[in-house]
């Protein structure tokens, strides 16, 4: 026979008297005092009633609140500086009384922007979906603790309000931008289709038709199969290889500055931005960036997983002292050998040299980015203000 | 003055009509109850108010806003200061009437302001601000009523507002990275379009029933000043048991009926005579500081049994019979018409004064009417008759009242001479005449009255510092029965007209049931009785003719319901004073006290009931009871429960219907079917789908099939489909079922 659940205690429903309803009690008492010196029978039942309207105003709000079950949908991962929206369930588990002006809000940590949610009616027994949402606007992790519900219903005077504790994380990627130029020349979208591949030799056989995608080159277009067709189809001529794409990101800072800070973020979103676009080529992705005194490594792998895993790391890079050169000796032998390198750093100069030339005799090709040429080739997001999204 | 219309986001996600019209509402009752106390002072106000507040209605009916520029709104701000200061300085207004004018000017201003959340939120405050004002100044019952319809507008009003200013906030939040606001459609979304009307009202009845036991409760429990007694303000239409004028209580005509009479002649057949109506209770000789005493200087007569002694045998007497039926609650008075000659009583102790008053001491404490017959004689009075009444009052003229003292103020006997100026001097020429022209006199004096001053019973004006006979003559000119009668004799005796007043019921013929007629508390009724040797004591009503009780109208009774609702309030709710609380506190606890010796007492009968049975065997009353009550909480606590079990299973049809396409009653057939195969050895187990359940009986019990399979599709299409089978269906699917039953009986 299985052990019966805990039963779990729900969080004890507190209250809080409003603005309204502090001048409301002041004005009570006022009533009362004066009803006591004047000895006016209107007036003690005045004063009664007044008191009664607050204490109403609790029970009306403590019954509103522990009838309410409250459950939460949140998005683990989001791009940063985009609208987090969360999704609620509310339940009204009483048969008789409903649920009314019922404000849902997220714990968020201090210094996030969130709004919250609100129902205005909660029939009984029934199911209302709700949403709030916060701001992502830096990269990172969010660990949301809880949600608060809340209401003022009836007068506004008095504030119920219950904590429901909810524990999630929500992973704040670092923004993607816009890549001015084309730094996958050789990926695999420009070696799939019909055109001979480096890989194979250029001796490609015929592998069959498929539905066009994006990035693909209309030149490899079939005109005839794709006649009567809403989506154009492709010819594919070999199952390409997918190529490597391996991102050394440093992520040290030369000085502890507002404008170092800046620069870092600036290439952890360049890094974002061109992992994302090389794995919706096909690429397999590694990632190799400092943060903190060690270095995150992970190889070049495909997928959906791999994606996010590498991300994730960008979003949880901390203030690094790895450099470049030993980043790249963490490196083992044949790691980068048929993969294409881009090394985003903040002074190409200040590079050591052996260690660039390593790299570079032992990748395919080993693309050096420092700040000059990361704002030639890499644009940010034009609509948002960094200056406030990348606040501390 | 432009128009602004409501923006459609406004419309679908701040409800703004909503809000605005039980607020307009409820600023106008505000006005309304703050100017009833006094229509004429505030009625400016009232009329502006109601302007104001129309021509906004108006305007948010059609969904539009009125507003003026700010700068004309802070003028108006600016003229309601200065006419409160006007007010408070020139006018000398209370500083509460002039604070509420302010107030209702403010509000006026903010009316046609142009409107956000803050603005809603000042006029409510406002307007509760303005109760507060009016309840410091009024206190009628129907300041009360007004206050109570106001707060139901005001509690829904406020829960209203709170909905909107939520909804408000949410549909304008924007976070740091969005360009604007939410959008409207989004937050509607994400809002129930249904407006809880419903659910609102019940949170405001619940909110009223929660205030109203608060304000009860504190009421009660409130500490008062032990010095500030109340005095009455109000009194009841009633037997006085002093009269006294001056007194500036309202009175409350009550419609209680405390007396039966049944009346006719016997002797004669003549009509009732116009003194039969007027029964007597007590008649009042002496006069002074506003105050009617009796003057006792007369023996009074007791009769060992309850009779008078018969008078001599008196040709051709006409009596008037009255049988009378009183409530013992007016006891110890009598009240017959004049002369009284005999009364029979069986249940009461009579005496007998001898101005042919009495009293009537029941035997002993009984809550039956008091029964009692009275013979008087019917007028004119011949001689015999009239000298037997003078051996009754034990004196030969009956002037009894010379040494009686009646304060007669100056102005009011020269009122009387100025009056009855021609009649004194004919009285003065021809002394033969006395008796005649005193009584055209009173008459003249009577006539006079009635005809120059106001029949009422709002005594609020009269000075109780002043004499009331000269306050009603001179000052106030209006009164009820006992100052016009008061008056009258006053001013009688100020011209050596002998005059008393006489206090009792004034029967009304129309008010009747069957024989009897029904005397109720509005009956009582204050005259004047002139004596002249020759016609003894005659009546002489001063007192208008709608003084006289009507019978009680449809309307007459909305008027008597509403005087007894003043009247419990002015007793009950305004006279509640610190001696009220005490008393109500001494009786709680003395009820209390009560119970728990009853308690005691019981559980203490119970215990030796219990040890008689266990130790004696002897079965008593108390184990009996106690069983009974036990048995039947136990009853109740199963009706209960099996209440509980029956609405359940109500809901769960009520589930069910609402799952399945036909009532789930209908699907007997496949239960029947189940059971018929177990009872064959083929059960339906839960690990098997009705199909295969089917498939088994088939193989296993050499049933058809196809048939087998036929029902229970059927049976699938009841349960999972969307559309509810034909009734012919139905009966198949059952008829094929009792005819497998058959089979299989038929096997065996």
């Amino acid at each position: 026979m299985p052990a019966q659940a805990k039963r779990r205690r729900r969080p004890p429903i507190r209250f809080r008297l409003t603005a309204a309803g502090w001048m409301f009690l002041g004005v009570s008492v006022l009533v009362g005092l004066v009803a006591v010196k004047s000895q006016a029978a209107l007036l003690f039942i005045l004063f009664g009633g007044m008191m009664g309207a607050l204490h109403m105003s609790a029970v009306l709000a403590r019954r509103t609140i522990a009838v309410v079950r409250l459950r939460r949908e949140v998005p683990d991962r989001v791009w940063q500086n985009q609208t987090v929206h969360l999704g609620y369930t509310l339940r009204n588990t009483s048969r008789r009384v409903p649920g009314l002006a019922l404000e849902v809000e997220e714990l968020t940590p201090e210094g996030i922007d969130s709004a919250a949610g609100y129902c205005i009616h909660l029939p009984a027994g029934m199911v209302f979906r709700a949403g709030s949402r916060f701001a992502a606007s830096r990269r990172g992790r969010v660990r949301l603790s809880g949600v608060r519900l809340s209401t003022r219903f009836p007068f506004g005077l008095v504030r119920a309000h219950q904590t429901l504790r909810h524990e999630a994380d929500v992973v704040i990627w670092p923004a993607k931008g816009l890549l001015r130029s084309e730094l996958l020349r050789r990926g695999a979208v420009e070696s799939s289709t019909s055109a001979p591949s480096l890989a194979t030799g250029g001796q490609d056989e015929f592998f069959g038709l498929r539905e066009y995608r994006q990035d693909d080159h209309p030149r490899w277009i079939h005109w005839r199969r794709s006649a009567g067709r809403d989506v154009p189809v492709i010819r594919e001529m070999a199952r390409p290889l997918p190529e490597e794409l391996w991102v050394l990101l440093d992520a040290t800072m030369p000085e502890p500055s507002d404008v170092a800070r800046e620069d870092r973020e600036q290439r952890i979103r360049f890094a974002a931005t061109l992992i994302d676009q090389a794995f919706r080529r096909g690429y397999k992705v590694g990632l190799a960036a400092g943060s903190g005194a060690e270095t995150v490594l992970h190889a070049p792998r495909a997928g959906r997983g791999h994606r996010r895993k590498l991300l994730d790391a960008l979003a949880d890079i901390q203030d690094s002292q790895v450099g470049p050169a030993e980043m790249v000796s963490r490196f083992r032998r044949g790691m980068l050998r048929q993969a294409q390198v881009v090394l985003v750093t903040s002074n190409a100069k200040a590079l050591d040299a052996d260690a660039v030339h390593s790299v570079r005799g032992s990748c395919r090709s080993l693309s050096v980015l420092d700040r000059d040429m990361l704002h030639r080739i890499y644009e940010d997001n034009p609509h948002i203000d960094w200056g406030r999204a990348d606040a501390a | 003055m432009p128009l602004r219309s409501f923006s459609q986001a406004e419309m679908i996600h701040a409800e703004r009509r909503r809000l605005e019209r039980p607020l307009l509402a409820m600023i106008w009752l505000g006005v309304l109850t703050f100017c009833s106390e006094d229509l004429s002072a505030h009625g400016f106000y009232l009329f502006a108010g109601t302007l104001a507040v129309g021509v906004n209605f108006l305007a948010a009916r059609r969904q539009r806003e009125l507003y003026v520029q700010r700068g004309f709104v802070n003028l108006g701000v600016l003229a309601g200061t200065l006419a409160l200061l006007v007010e408070l300085f020139g006018a000398k207004l209370e500083l509460i009437e002039a604070l509420g004018h302010y107030i209702i000017l403010i509000q006026l201003c903010k009316l046609f302001e142009r409107k956000s959340n803050r603005d809603y939120m000042q006029m409510i405050v406002l307007s509760l601000l303005l109760m507060v004002a009016a309840a410091m100044r009024s206190d009628s019952l129907l300041f009360a009523v007004l206050l109570t319809g106001y707060l139901v507008l005001a509690c829904y009003t406020a829960m209203v507002f709170t909905l909107k200013r939520g909804l408000d906030s949410v549909a304008t939040a924007r976070l740091a990275n969005e360009a604007a606001p939410l959008d409207a459609r989004r937050v509607a979304w994400n809002v129930s379009r249904d407006w809880p009307v419903g659910p609102l009202w019940r949170r405001v009845g619940l909110v009223l029933a929660g205030m109203a036991a608060t304000g009860v409760l504190l009421f009660i429990l409130a500490p008062r000043d032990p010095s500030a007694a109340h005095a009455a303000e109000t009194g009841l239409s009633g037997i006085p048991e002093v009269v006294r004028l001056g007194d500036s209580r309202r009175v409350r005509l009550s419609d209680r009926v405390v007396m039966r009479v049944r009346l006719h002649v016997e002797g004669a057949e003549r009509p009732l005579p116009r003194q039969a109506f007027y029964l007597r209770q007590k008649t009042y000789s002496s006069y002074a500081d506003s105050q009617w005493a009796s003057y006792l200087d007369f023996i009074p007569l007791e009769f060992v049994h309850e009779r008078m002694p018969q008078p001599p045998p008196m040709a051709n007497a006409t009596f008037i019979v009255q049988e009378v039926e009183m409530t013992p609650y007016l006891a110890p008075s009598l009240f017959t018409c004049y002369p009284l000659i005999r009364v029979e009583c069986d249940t009461a102790h009579l005496r007998l004064a001898r101005d042919l008053t009495g009293t009537l001491t029941p035997g002993a404490l009984r809550a039956d009417p008091i029964r009692y017959k009275v013979w008087s004689w019917a007028p004119p009075l011949n001689d015999a008759q009239r000298r037997y009444l003078a051996i009754l009052r034990g004196s030969r003229r009956g002037l009894l009242f010379r040494a009686a003292p009646v304060d007669v103020r100056p102005r009011v006997a020269e009122l009387a001479k100025e009056w009855c100026e021609d009649l004194l001097a004919a009285r003065d020429a021809q002394p033969d005449r006395r008796d005649e022209l005193d009584l055209a006199i009173a008459r003249r004096l009577s006539g006079q009255l009635e005809k120059h001053y106001r029949y009422t019973l709002d005594l609020s004006e009269s000075n109780p510092h002043r004499d009331g006979v000269e306050d009603f003559l001179f000052h106030t000119k209006k009164g009820h029965c006992e100052y016009f009668a008061s008056a009258l004799a006053v001013m009688c005796r100020a011209l050596d007209v002998q005059a008393r007043l006489v206090g009792g019921f004034l029967l009304d013929p129309a008010d009747a049931s069957g024989d009897w007629l029904r005397v109720r508390q509005r009956h009582a009724h204050a005259w004047v009785e002139v004596f002249t040797p020759a016609s003894d004591w005659v009546i002489v009503d001063p007192s208008p003719a709608e003084a006289v009780g009507q019978p009680p109208s449809w309307f007459g009774g909305f008027d008597s319901f509403f005087s007894r609702l003043q009247l419990a309030w002015e007793r009950n709710v305004l006279g509640y004073d610190y001696d009220t609380r005490q008393h109500l506190a001494d009786r709680a606890l003395a009820w209390l006290a009560g119970l728990w010796a009853d308690i005691v007492a019981g559980a203490k009968a119970l215990w030796e009931s219990i040890w008689n049975l266990l130790v004696h065997g002897q079965f008593e009353a108390p184990l009996l009871i106690f069983g009974v009550l036990a048995a039947a909480a136990g009853l109740m606590v199963e009706g209960l429960l099996a209440l509980r079990a029956v609405r359940r299973r109500i809901r769960r049809r009520r589930r069910m219907r609402r799952q399945f396409t036909v009532a789930p009653e209908r699907l007997r057939f496949i239960r029947d079917l189940f059971r018929l195969l177990r009872r064959h050895g083929v059960d339906h187990t839960p690990m098997r789908t009705p199909l295969d359940t089917a498939r088994l009986a088939a193989a296993k019990l050499g049933l058809p099939e196809r048939e087998l399979t036929e029902v229970i599709e059927f049976y699938y299409r009841l349960r999972w489909g969307q559309a509810a089978p034909a009734e012919a269906e139905l009966q198949a699917a059952e008829a094929r079922v009792a005819a497998l039953s058959k089979r299989l009986g038929a096997s065996r």
